[in-house]
């Protein structure tokens, strides 16, 4: 699945720091991307499917979270921490290159 | 301000039909859920303002998420054409009905075009005008 789209890479991170569900995604999905990437239902969902039918992502059981009953909370498999970790280190392969490339754009580390 | 939401609501939970049948039997229930959910946050935290971009957002997936697919499906694409070939098909068939001399006409050229066409070439190759008078 490599490289991930941003919609599945968003959610793949937001999930490495804990289970949550589908509204949770969204929110923090936005505050991670400062605003800049607002995914809506479809787009979360249409990711969320492919990702579990990857084995990426898995659906679990509420547990102890707060819950109305009808969300569906999900979490990163290895598989899918494995893929994030592999996208994260050719994101910083691209960096590295363009950093190398044009000196002039002047990019932080 | 509650029959606008109402009104999204309504039209979002329409529009989800479009989504793939898959997406929609697994997660249709949750999308609507969470379209309300998001929505009601939003005009509580910032009126229309805060409201816009979230339905701004969900009407763009309508087209990417749910129109896009649908039009990759043969289905789509099989009546797309046939629509399309049958209205090109039926405006020629009027046409040619409402200008007969029109179609004469056209016909005529063709013929006369390639007829003379040919019997140029040929004429310039064996050094005569108009070989064996075929010409009409």
């Amino acid at each position: 699945m490599l490289p991930l789209a941003p919609a599945a890479f968003y959610i793949l991170l937001v999930l490495a720091d804990g289970d949550k569900h589908g509204y949770a995604i969204m929110q923090e999905t936005l505050k991670l991307s400062d605003g800049n990437f607002r995914m809506g239902p479809a787009t979360l969902y249409t990711n969320v499917q492919r990702l579990l039918a990857a084995d990426l992502i898995r659906e679990v059981a509420a547990g102890s979270v707060e819950t109305d009953g009808r969300r569906r909370f999900y979490r990163l498999s290895r598989l899918g921490r494995s893929a994030l970790e592999q996208e994260l280190e050719r994101m910083r392969k691209v960096l590295r290159q363009a950093q190398k490339l044009s000196p002039a754009l002047k990019l932080s580390h | 301000m509650i029959f606008a939401l109402h009104l999204c609501w309504r039209a979002y939970d329409l529009t989800l039909r479009v989504y793939p049948r898959e997406l929609r039997e697994e997660f249709g229930c949750e999308m609507s859920h969470l379209f309300h959910h998001q929505t009601l946050e939003a005009w509580a935290n910032g009126g229309w303002r805060a409201l816009l971009p979230v339905l701004w957002c969900a009407s763009t997936e309508f087209w990417t998420e749910g129109l896009l697919f649908r039009m990759r499906s043969p289905e789509v694409i099989a009546a797309a054409s046939s629509l399309v070939c049958t209205w090109v098909a039926f405006t020629v068939l009027l046409w040619a009905l409402a200008n007969p001399l029109g179609v004469k006409a056209i016909g005529d050229r063709i013929w006369h075009l390639g007829g003379a066409r040919t019997f140029r070439e040929h004429g310039a190759k064996v050094g005569c005008a108009d070989p064996g008078g075929l010409r009409p």
